[in-house]
């Protein structure tokens, strides 16, 4: 009778040990935090990914030509799995849930993504470069060689199929 | 409790209480830490003035402001007999109710005068809507803004949001003109159409709606005016190029392009949100605009006159430096013109101004007007009889932004 109960016990603790393990990470999921873009944050991203080709892609939820160009990058990017994608909202401290919707939209759930926190964001704008004041959409791209490419605006289909297929390794 | 039941009990109770432990994400390491890496939580949608609008009518001064405070956002009206030194007690034009509008520097709700009419116009917001953006809304006060109802909207097509609206008024009208995509999606990259409408009965009743330019810049402000001649000119951003272009209504709204202001050939296939000014110094024939650009060749803003009517335009001048972006000018008929900027400081932006005496022809250099230790954006100027008045938004640290005044 003992036995018995010690083991409906120990079934019980695993039971339990399972299902808290597994809140915990679906709490983690969900409480996703994108990483805070501040002064500085520019020159570190370059740093962390000088050993392969990435694309820096600007963008803001005001901006409905950086909407199409995310789900452009959405579409293509899962087919070039060498060049990886790093976003980043210029939308001052913008809620990640917002950047989490619009993401998992776009078909870029789990993209490295930072969210400009100042909350004057021309500051971040001279940071990045001394002669942007905030167009958008702007998009960075580094090849293999580590050559930058900075383009203003819309980037072209044909022209970003055209780079990613010149950087698969 | 045999040994590996209780093996087994001590491990699970150790799993749980590592798990309990607060998780601590491993950050890279920023170059200054200048924030706390932390989770976004902010509210990013400031206290105070988030939205204005000023205009002289018949030599009064009319203010529309438009407000949050703690999740609440509403409209109010003043106005001044005395050139800005005093102004009434501020009206609520929606009867002290809260409104759902999406106001911000750059797209601002506007007002426009007819008679003892007073129309405003703003910006609905629409939550779960791309951009939370929503059709247009009206108010207006029928008595000099003392009380405020709502009214028809300008446009014919609510199926979408419009923005960026102008407007002016004059004996006969209010025109108005603002953006939208009621034709679909363009060909051209980042632009919609610019519509028309006029209400001849201080905004009670709306005629149907013009399209004056099919393909206009997205997102930047428009600035539109009437001058003595009930001709409504429009200060707009084109596309192919993104240049300023101007055109003009004539008395049978018969719309014509005039030309670009600032022709340096800017192609932008996004999002400047940077428009421009205009002002009339009609005794002596001249119009006179500051545009801002985003060509690498060009940046900043520019000043340029016209002495026919928009035809034909200046060389530009150039206002500050390159990181000059939001910019007003106003005019008096005595040749005196000052041009007001915003331009990047220490602090972030700040509000400059230029003056000239002699009907835009030479310029004195650039002078601060907001405060150190401010960032001060999106500078309104207009003449009054006795001088200028320039008013501005300004934040010490984003939290809270508050309407600024002086008189120059």
């Amino acid at each position: 009778m003992n036995q018995f109960f010690l083991n409906r016990f120990n079934k019980l603790l695993l039971i339990l040990f399972t299902v808290y393990c597994f809140n915990v990470a679906s709490v983690q999921a969900a409480e996703t935090s994108f990483k805070p873009f501040v002064k500085g944050s520019f020159a570190q991203i370059q740093q962390e990914n000088k050993d392969q080709p990435y694309i820096i892609a600007f963008w803001s939820v005001t901006c409905a030509y950086c909407m199409k160009e995310l789900a452009m990058f959405g579409q293509l990017m899962e087919k070039y799995p060498q060049v990886k994608l790093i976003t980043i909202t210029t939308d001052p401290f913008l809620e990640d849930e917002s950047v989490q919707q619009l993401l998992e939209k776009k078909n870029l759930t789990g993209t490295e993504t930072w969210v400009f926190a100042d909350n004057f964001a021309e500051r971040l704008y001279y940071d990045i470069n001394p002669r942007w004041r905030g167009e958008l959409p702007l998009t960075y791209f580094f090849d293999k060689n580590n050559v930058m490419l900075k383009h203003m605006g819309v980037v072209k289909e044909d022209e970003l199929l055209e780079w990613l297929n010149d950087n698969k390794k | 409790m045999n040994k590996s039941s209780l093996l087994l009990f001590i491990t699970i109770c150790t799993l749980l209480v590592a798990c309990s432990s607060p998780v601590k994400q491993q950050r890279s390491v920023t170059a200054e830490p200048v924030q706390k890496a932390h989770k976004h939580k902010h509210q990013s949608l400031a206290n105070g003035t988030l939205s204005l609008d000023i205009i002289k009518h018949q030599g009064k001064l009319h203010l529309l402001k438009g407000t949050h405070q703690h999740g609440e956002k509403a409209l109010w009206y003043q106005s001044s007999d005395d050139q800005g030194k005093n102004w009434t007690a501020a009206v609520n034009i929606n009867n002290s109710k809260p409104i759902d509008a999406n106001l911000s520097r750059g797209n601002d709700a506007r007002l426009a005068v007819q008679g003892n009419n007073i129309v405003a116009i703003w910006a609905s917001r629409v939550e779960g809507a791309p951009h939370n953006a929503g059709p247009m809304k009206a108010a207006r006060s029928a008595d000099g803004g003392k009380s405020w109802q709502k009214t028809a909207i300008p446009a014919d097509w609510a199926k979408g949001p419009h923005a960026f609206y102008a407007m002016d008024g004059n004996d006969q009208s209010i025109n108005v003109v603002w953006l939208d995509s009621r034709n679909g999606q363009s060909s051209v990259k980042a632009s919609q159409g610019m519509r028309f409408s006029q209400s001849k009965d201080g905004g009670q009743s709306w005629s149907s709606n013009k399209t004056l330019d099919d393909i206009t810049c997205a997102c930047c402000w428009n600035t539109a005016k009437f001058d003595s001649n009930n001709h409504f000119y429009l200060l707009y951003r084109d596309k192919q190029p993104t240049d300023m272009a101007i055109g003009v209504l004539n008395q049978d709204q018969q719309w014509q392009r005039l030309s670009s202001v600032g022709a340096f050939n800017w192609d932008f296939p996004g999002c400047p949100h940077i428009g421009g000014g205009l002002a009339f110094q009609e005794d002596a024939g001249l119009m006179h605009s500051v545009i801002g650009s985003g060509h690498m060749e060009h940046l900043g803003v520019h000043y340029l006159r016209s002495n026919n009517k928009g035809k034909t335009w200046s060389a530009p001048v150039q206002l500050g430096d390159e990181s000059s972006i939001h910019a007003d000018i106003a005019s008096a008929e005595n040749g005196r013109v000052i041009a007001v900027w915003d331009m990047r400081t220490e602090d972030g932006l700040a509000i400059f101004y230029a003056e000239s005496n002699d009907s835009g022809l030479s310029w004195s250099e650039s002078k601060r007007l907001s405060k150190p230790g401010m960032r001060a954006t999106h500078p309104r100027i207009i003449s009054t009889d006795t001088g200028f008045l320039t008013l501005w938004t300004e934040s010490a640290t984003g939290k809270t932004q508050a309407l600024k005044m002086q008189t120059l």
